[in-house]
């Protein structure tokens, strides 16, 4: 099979990029303190949050408050962590050695960004503590085998996500205009702070298309009293959706490296 | 199986430039050449000669406009992965490495991603090169290295996979002289196990210290190739004679030098002494007959360095690049 810089990658060459990649990701982020703010932020975002429906007397809405802050992490580290690797490696004149490697890019970016994303879970775990020990909020959850599931298909879905982002910002100059952008509006169009079912009819179709509309209704759903009606054919739109973006990114990946193979750009910076 | 490690026919690697990008600039120009198995072979030439593009071809991380290359073999464009499983790059400069992660992690990094086997083997094999290019501090983080430290670490990387053909760009770059020194010799060792060497260089002495065979690079054409001191027999250029005392009555003695045929400048220097320069191996007695009946007798005969060789065929260029 023809792949990603003009290689052809085999399953044995993919794994092992993914396991070297994931232990080098591992270390940097356990070097790197400044990643740590991310856990620093959280009980102050879960705080805001919970003033706000406390204030309105809406204790009932709890749980949103609580796991809001863990998915805008997950989002947060998917755009900025993930989102990096690729430009990083170019500027940092890593990408031709990787590209004339014998390992696979894709591969090592699967891993790198996988690591993120295990990071992330970590934050998403404090922000439910947070919400738990700090601020009193009931962590009854009515489907433990929901939110495992749930857990595993939005991890999935961020991995993919955060890969194709990081493909996206190495062909942009600034990527931080994007960046800045996307936190936002995806947090609205995911429904992370306001249920999508909120929202105009037309405004809900394209929420469907986030992956984190499908995550957080079934995380407020499984925590609490809820029914999270239908939840295995819902984790299968997430990882859908996943691979999709996942197909779109090792697409745009391989273009990306033949165009900068062809046009001399791979240590452009 | 070819005799070669690296096969290059008639490669041609363009740019576009100017507004529109319309027209193109050739940076590498119907180029050919052949690298010996187990040769430590020098690329010459001036800032944007054409040097590195050709190093990034063959390290199939940039892709000709033309032409083909082979590496052991294996066509750079067509059998890439084939390519890729029997060289190694190493990049000048302090870059390219993971700065938060030591030595050894570094290492264990690449190891993993070229499969090397069990953890214990990659251990192995680390501590080989490890100890092969003199690299201590191998636990210390990365972005505590000098720049030659840092380039070891490089080596390291590249050689972790046995590779048939290692590229070195421009390796020694704003190393300090006794850092670059070792590397070269480094580089000695590593020819001598049986790797075929590409060294990119414009510093002339590494060339000669290391290389067994040189091409020389300009406006992306390969002006020459052949071995450090054929190149230099060869050369029919200036010799210099460097006089260690001033005669009695210097000036003077200096304008007859002057008059004498094909002598070509006489500088005096500021230290004492100076320096003649002639043209042709055989205007070298009469100077050398001259000084003597000067009563001079401390002086040496320099040879055409490559340096020489190397200015003579890159002319007037001067700091233009490109």
């Amino acid at each position: 099979m023809q792949w990603v810089g003009g290689g052809c990658m085999s399953a044995s060459r993919f794994l092992r990029s993914v396991r070297a990649a994931l232990r080098l990701e591992a270390i940097i982020l356990g070097r790197n303190r400044h990643e740590l703010v991310t856990f620093a932020v959280i009980p102050l975002q879960t705080l805001g949050f919970l003033s706000v429906v406390r204030f309105a007397g809406r204790a009932d809405l709890d749980i949103i408050a609580v796991v809001a802050p863990a998915l805008m992490a997950l989002w947060v580290n998917a755009l900025y962590t993930g989102g990096e690797v690729v430009r990083k490696d170019r500027d940092d004149l890593r990408l031709e050695p990787l590209v004339s490697s014998r390992g696979s890019v894709f591969g090592y970016l699967v891993g790198r960004v996988g690591a993120v994303t295990i990071f992330s879970l970590l934050v998403f775990t404090e922000a439910l503590l947070v919400g738990w020990l700090v601020f009193g909020v009931s962590l009854e959850i009515s489907a433990l085998h929901v939110v495992a599931v749930t857990l595993v298909t939005t991890a999935v879905a961020t991995t993919a996500t955060s890969i194709l982002f990081s493909v996206v910002f190495v062909n942009t100059r600034n990527p931080h205009t994007y960046q800045n952008a996307m936190g936002y509006p995806f947090f609205l169009l995911g429904g992370v702070l306001v249920p999508v079912t909120l929202y105009p009819d037309w405004i809900q179709a394209l929420c469907r298309a986030v992956y984190l509309s499908w995550s957080s209704d079934l995380f407020r759903e499984a925590f609490g009293e809820g029914h999270a009606d239908g939840w295995l054919w819902r984790n299968g739109v997430i990882l859908g959706l996943a691979a999709v973006t996942l197909a779109v990114a090792a697409w745009m990946l391989m273009r990306t490296l033949d165009n900068a193979r062809r046009e001399g750009r791979l240590a452009l910076t | 199986m070819t005799s070669d490690a690296i096969e290059i026919t008639d490669l041609c690697r363009t740019f576009p430039v100017g507004s529109g990008r319309r027209t193109v600039k050739y940076a590498l120009d119907n180029v050919n050449l052949c690298v010996a198995r187990g040769s430590v072979h020098g690329l010459l030439g001036p800032n944007g000669a054409g040097k590195s593009t050709l190093s990034k071809i063959l390290a199939t991380v940039l892709l000709p406009t033309s032409g083909t290359a082979k590496v052991m073999g294996a066509d750079v464009v067509t059998e890439t992965d084939r390519a890729r499983g029997g060289l190694a790059l190493v990049l000048g400069g302090d870059r390219g490495l993971y700065q938060r992660l030591t030595a050894r992690q570094n290492l264990e990094f690449w190891a993993t991603l070229h499969g090397m086997g069990s953890p214990r083997r990659a251990r192995k094999a680390i501590d080989e090169v490890v100890e092969l290019v003199g690299l201590s501090s191998v636990d210390q983080t990365v972005e505590r290295f000098s720049r030659g430290m840092k380039q070891r670490v490089h080596l390291a990387r590249a050689l972790l996979v046995q590779p048939g053909v290692l590229i070195l760009d421009e390796p020694t770059m704003g190393m300090d002289p006794a850092a670059a020194h070792a590397f070269r010799q480094i580089v000695v060792d590593v020819s001598g196990s049986g790797t075929t060497v590409l060294l990119t260089t414009h510093d002339m002495r590494e060339a000669e210290a290391v290389c067994d065979r040189v091409s020389l690079i300009n406006d992306g054409r390969v002006a020459f190739t052949d071995t450090p001191a054929e190149l230099r027999r060869r050369s029919d250029g200036e010799q210099r004679i460097e006089v260690f005392e001033t005669p009695p009555d210097g000036e003077s003695r200096c304008d007859e030098l002057r008059e004498m045929p094909r002598v070509l400048s006489v500088e005096t220097r500021r230290e004492g002494g100076f320096l003649v320069t002639v043209d042709g191996r055989d205007a070298v007695n009469g100077v050398l007959a001259a000084l003597v009946g000067m009563g001079v007798h401390g002086f040496s005969v320099a040879h055409p360095t490559l340096e020489d060789v190397y200015l003579r065929a890159v002319g007037g260029r001067g700091m233009h690049v490109g």
